[in-house]
């Protein structure tokens, strides 16, 4: 079930009742209550895959509930192993395994040692990228002992499936989420309110910016030895507002949702394209993902420890890992690998963690130095999302080359893209709400302090008009991150 | 406690959407619907065509002919305006347009069912969701209707966000003064538009086949129209057509084709198919005299 679909629109009242009236009498029946919610909009979209959610449920459960009684080391260690095979297992039949067939195949054939192998006609069940590194993180946090298992299944099946971030995360860490199917819900009415204003921004983004920008963004990327070099660079500037306003769009909703039902996920993004460096902007992006790989990943490898060389390779093994995630295509890991190469300087001038503070602090607008840093890192950024953007690596090269031509300095014939200039105007305005929220969790959150609500109403009116008329509403576009 | 006022605020807040909602229906039905539901349900004789069936204006009325065209009027459009028609009138004939173009797939798009489905009922639908949906949610809610945030949407950037239309007007060349050229390359996009596709479309050829089958049933005698085309269009055209005619040819019942009676006449028109508001007068009159001197083909 997409979050900008009308199933969803009927889906979310009906459970929103049943867990604050029916199901309110306990906390066991209210997770059971989201269980079946989760199972039922997972199952929307292909019930066959329920399957094996529950299944990597029950592993992890029951993985985490011995390593919370083995005191043997080597136990331990195996049971660990055991999750971790299990969890990368599932992902790696799913996601990788043409993958890795067809490099073999390509490999042995240069080799001179041709060999055949039939690919296999494999579906990628939606989110198992999301839910199997969540369910990790469980059995990583119990073994490290910072966490004691759980001995609720009930619970445990709905932190895996909850289902606001089933499906495209935020990625959460279970000694965040976990804890809070634990907790008593009490109502909380400016939670929810937030939670409700947190929605309707996350249905703009996704709706309105990410959709409109994907129309042109798909058409340049699709055609693109037919344009000039300037188009190619909108049609790049394009897909980077394509795939914040979906990705960050889809977590504002989930984030939201969360809040109406007494939970509260962890910020998956924090304006990312305010960023000063490249640092910075890993900071703010898909800040889930990011810090799952610095705690689960970094930090065992040494992390910033070690010497210059061990702390480069530790940069370069995140980062592909990171591209390798998001997919089974040599194009993300040369996106990882980009995005390690505008690291290193950073590292080895020891300025990466220059900028920990949000862009223009007590001021209204950016300085000329900090503007053109944030216009750099911007600049980086876009480059980098050429690569992952691309059907395969000749494209994104020829992608590239076909930038740099003398057409780059021209004005793109906006004649071919009608609506265009609409589009740019919009994204205009929303980097401008973006930018005045930026000290927020989201771009409006300090709406609540308006003292007069009729303007704050009145600001939600036109955002849900602006939705009505400029947004992609006539197909349910799906979000990007469910293919990773 | 909280909960409740939390549910209070969603209802006045959804309160005062369905209020808004209201408003832009208003604007909508000003720019969009106008006159779109409005019939005169004194006639016995109609006219059912599509935007070429309106330059004929209200000139068919002094023939005792209620015109009750639409732009884009599909043949699902006609259908509803029938069945709605045979519903509340003592409707006797009908004059339906078979043009070329009009069992084009193309029409399963560029219709108007948004606005057709206010002369609608129960009847018309396989099911109540259906029939809520089309005749109430759609056409009422301007939250729901894509076809209206389009036009509101089109109506922005051309009016608005279009900056070379800024602090000038725009001049539209009649069909006559245009180049030989800009002929052709409208009247190529537009065949290109309806023709792109072999066949027919199922969806429109059984829209028409019960149409016929309604006007059997209620002996209302049908009759099939061609309306004018320019030269240049006729001949780009070469004789392609989904054959509407052909459908009432088979069902026995009578065609006037007027498709090249202005082949040197330019200036009648509006564009490469449509008559202008003239053309369409004097056409009303060539039309209801060959019915007179029965020169129905």
């Amino acid at each position: 079930m997409l979050f900008n679909s009308l199933d969803f629109a009927v889906f979310l009242p009906i459970v929103f009742v049943l867990y604050w009236f029916v199901f309110k009498k306990s906390i066991r029946s209210q997770n059971f209550l989201i269980v079946i919610a989760s199972y039922f909009f997972y199952g929307w979209w292909d019930w066959r895959f329920l399957a094996l959610i529950a299944f990597s449920t029950l592993v992890d459960f029951i993985v985490g509930k011995q390593l919370d009684k083995a005191e043997d080391r080597h136990l331990r260690k195996s049971l660990l192993v055991l999750s971790i095979l299990v969890n990368i297992g599932l992902l790696g039949f799913f996601k990788y395994y043409n993958f890795f067939l067809d490099n073999f195949i390509t490999a042995f054939t240069f080799m001179g040692m041709p060999i055949k192998a039939n690919s296999l006609n494999i579906i990628l069940p939606v989110g198992i990228s999301f839910y199997t590194f969540q369910t990790m993180s469980y059995s990583i946090d119990v073994y490290r002992r910072k966490l004691r298992a759980t001995k609720d299944l009930v619970a445990f099946s709905a932190f895996v499936s909850f289902f606001p971030q089933l499906v495209a995360g935020p990625i959460e860490r279970a000694s965040n989420l976990l804890p809070q199917f634990f907790e008593r819900r009490k109502f909380d009415y400016l939670q929810a309110k937030d939670g409700l204003r947190q929605v309707l921004w996350g249905l703009f983004k996704k709706l309105v910016i990410a959709d409109n920008c994907a129309e042109f963004a798909n058409t340049i990327f699709n055609n693109s030895t037919e344009y000039g070099g300037s188009t190619l660079v909108l049609g790049a500037v394009f897909f980077t507002f394509q795939i914040y306003g979906d990705f960050s769009g889809y977590s504002d909703i989930a984030i939201g949702t969360s809040r109406l039902f007494g939970f509260n996920l962890m910020q998956n993004f924090a304006f990312p394209y305010f960023s000063r460096d490249i640092a910075e902007f890993w900071r703010r992006w898909h800040i889930s993902l990011s810090t799952w790989f610095r705690d689960y990943l970094y930090i065992p490898l040494g992390g910033s420890k070690g010497s210059k060389v061990q702390q480069i390779r530790n940069i370069f093994i995140i980062f592909l890992v990171s591209g390798f995630w998001h997919g089974a295509n040599w194009t993300f890991i040369v996106w990882g690998a980009l995005n390690a190469i505008y690291f290193i300087p950073l590292l080895l001038f020891g300025t990466n963690r220059k900028n920990l503070e949000t862009v223009a602090m007590d001021k209204r607008r950016p300085s000329l130095r900090e503007f053109s840093s944030i216009l750099g890192t911007f600049a980086l950024t876009v480059f980098s999302w050429i690569f992952f953007r691309a059907e395969s690596m000749s494209h994104a090269m020829s992608y590239i080359s076909g930038i740099f031509t003398a057409q780059l300095f021209q004005v793109p014939d906006f004649s071919v893209f009608p609506g265009a200039l609409t589009i740019l105007i919009l994204i205009f305005g929303f980097l401008v709400v973006e930018w005045k929220g930026r000290f927020g969790q989201y771009a409006i959150s300090r709406m609540q302090a308006m003292p007069s609500k009729a303007r704050r109403w009145s600001i939600y009116f036109l955002i849900i008009l602006i939705i009505d008329i400029f947004g992609n509403t006539s197909e349910e576009i799906e979000f990007i991150y469910f293919n990773f | 406690m909280m909960i409740k006022l939390f549910l209070k605020q969603v209802s006045i807040f959804l309160l005062l959407l369905v209020v808004l909602n209201f408003l832009l229906f208003i604007l909508i039905r000003a720019f969009y619907i106008r006159d779109y539901d409005q019939v005169d349900l004194g006639y016995s004789e109609y006219l059912l065509a599509d935007s070429h069936g309106t330059p004929l204006g209200d000139f068919t009325e002094i023939h005792d002919v209620h015109n009750f065209s639409g732009q884009s009027d599909s043949y699902l459009d006609m259908e509803r305006k029938l069945r709605f028609l045979i519903r509340h009138t003592k409707v006797k004939k009908i004059y339906i347009s078979v043009d070329d173009h009009t069992l084009s797939p193309t029409r399963e798009d560029q219709n108007n069912l948004d606005r057709s489905a206010y002369y609608s009922d129960r009847e018309d639908y396989s099911s109540y969701k259906e029939f809520i949906h089309d005749k109430y949610l759609n056409y009422y809610c301007v939250f729901v209707n894509d076809r209206y945030s389009l036009i509101i949407k089109n109506f922005l950037q051309n009016e608005l966000f279009d900056f070379s239309k800024w602090g000038g007007s725009r001049s539209k060349n009649s069909w006559e003064d245009m180049s030989a050229l800009q002929q052709k390359e409208i009247s190529t996009d537009r065949i290109n538009n309806y023709f792109e596709f072999a066949l027919p479309s199922v969806v429109m050829s059984s829209s028409l086949l019960r149409i016929i089958a309604i006007c059997k049933a209620n002996n209302i005698e049908l009759i099939g129209l061609r309306f004018p085309l320019t030269k240049t269009y006729l001949g780009i055209l070469d004789n392609e057509s989904y054959n509407a005619d052909s459908i009432l040819r088979i069902n026995d019942l009578h065609i006037i084709d007027f498709d090249s009676l202005y082949m040197e006449q330019d200036y009648m028109f509006r564009d490469m198919d449509h008559l202008d508001k003239e053309g369409g007068e004097k056409f009303t009159e060539i039309l209801f005299d060959s019915l007179e001197e029965k020169k129905v083909y």
